[in-house]
């Protein structure tokens, strides 16, 4: 539901990545329903300490690449600190995060694409833990699947046959509580809301004929990990914070190589495999 | 004696050599882990990140016994003299060292403490292996905030490519 805000006819919209409650504020009414779009099942009520991006439309036609307002378009993102916290800049649009006074301003194509550059460089900062670019599955018995590699890999594919056992299949947020590891489903791209202890991490790749399983080391895990995890490469602080959860997921969660085929029975191979 | 003493010599010119600085600079030897690194051991390896230059490091379990090492209170030739002094030092292993500590200092992992000659050298752990090993950088890799990603949205956006990834 988007609310209107008392301010000059400024609307807004709270959803929750994981624990992280984000306030989107704007007269675009346009952009908020896209908001809706994307982010279904994942909205909550409107929350004072939420942080808050508040977006400004500027008025430039969309990149004539851009199949669809809800696309993604990903686009080298330039990142510099400021006193507050950072600036932002893409080929067509800016931002402004201010860390302390936790808000950002976002401005560019009513769109959601400028979204997603300005998220992946503030959810790292803002998450307590690391983000992964992976699929998150659940087992069946309420623990989770970390299905990850690169783009290409199959992490869609994979949640695509997990059916309604799949949370999401691009983003997924982990930390330890309590010296346990949990993880958490973000709403990119197709993704529900969900948060389970990690069963174990899946590093996929495609095989030819039929499927895989081969435990791998715990160094081995966390090479692979490494190049999959949203880096804050911006401040230091939030690296060596998220330095310390890869060594600790690498350290207690068993990893796997998974190579498997795009067939019905993967999911089956993979829960009988997997102890 | 006299060719332990030799040995110890030559040891120490050499790592002098390795670490670009004259006899006449002892006493400010003393190298340590820089603190712009944040460190973990992860199963039999130690893995590094300079937080500066945004680089992930995997040393095998050889550098990761050096690496715990250089704490800023010892000599580097208090290494070798652990390590002589249990006949583990193959001929050569000098060399092996000083090229370690050399990539170390050219990767920027670790710095010279000028004042840490005055404190106390704690004991090196065990080597952890059997028989000598040459401590070496087995793995690294550009951190990155990264920039590709498939992103299928039926309806929304184009199908991602199936092309397995190598």
């Amino acid at each position: 539901m988007i609310h209107v805000a008392d301010e000059a006819k400024i609307a807004c919209s709270c959803f929750a990545f994981g624990e992280t409650e984000l306030r989107f504020e704007s007269r675009d009414r346009g952009w908020l329903s896209l908001l809706h779009r994307r982010y279904r099942g994942f909205e909550v009520p409107s929350r004072s300490e939420a942080f808050v991006i508040r977006f400004e439309p500027m008025a430039t036609a969309l990149p004539p690449d851009l199949v669809s307002p809800l696309a993604p378009r990903l686009e080298s993102v330039h990142c510099r600190p400021t006193a507050k916290g950072y600036r932002v800049r893409t080929e067509t649009c800016e931002g402004e995060i201010d860390l302390s006074a936790r808000t950002a301003l976002l401005r560019g194509p009513s769109a959601m694409y400028p979204l997603d550059n300005l998220l992946r460089h503030l959810l790292p900062l803002l998450w307590e833990g690391l983000i992964a670019h992976s699929a998150l599955v659940e087992d069946g018995a309420r623990r989770g699947f970390l299905a990850c590699g690169p783009s290409g890999a199959g992490k869609s594919t994979i949640a695509r046959l997990a059916r309604s056992r799949a949370f999401s299949d691009e983003l997924t947020a982990l930390r330890f509580r309590e010296g346990r590891p949990e993880s958490v489903a973000l709403p990119f791209w197709n993704a529900r809301p969900g948060s389970f202890p990690l069963r174990a991490v899946l590093h996929l790749r495609h095989a030819r004929a039929r499927h895989g399983l081969a435990r791998i080391s715990s160094g081995e895990s966390l090479k692979r990990l490494a190049s999959q995890t949203l880096w804050p490469i911006w401040s230091e602080e939030a690296m060596a914070r998220v330095f310390a959860c890869l060594a600790e997921l690498a350290t207690e969660v068993p990893a796997y190589d998974l190579s498997f085929v795009p067939s019905e029975d993967v999911w089956s191979f993979i829960d009988e495999e997997v102890p | 004696m006299v060719i332990c003493f030799a040995f110890v010599e030559v040891t120490q010119s050499r790592i002098r050599k390795a670490a670009g600085r004259s006899s006449s600079e002892e006493g400010a030897m003393g190298l340590r882990r820089a603190a712009h690194v944040a460190w973990r051991r992860v199963g039999e390896e130690t893995v590094l990140i300079h937080l500066r230059d945004k680089k992930i490091y995997v040393l095998n379990p050889s550098g990761g016994f050096f690496w715990h090492g250089l704490d800023g209170s010892r000599e580097t030739e208090q290494f070798l003299f652990s390590l002589s002094s249990k006949d583990r030092l193959p001929e050569g292993a000098s060399d092996w060292i000083e090229a370690f500590f050399g990539e170390l200092r050219k990767a920027d992992l670790v710095e010279v403490d000028s004042g840490s000659m005055a404190r106390n050298a704690g004991a090196l752990p065990e080597f952890p292996l059997a028989a000598f090993v040459p401590p070496e950088l087995i793995w690294q890799q550009e951190l990155r905030n990264f920039g590709a990603s498939c992103s299928f949205l039926p309806g929304e956006s184009e199908p991602c490519s199936s092309v397995p990834t190598t």
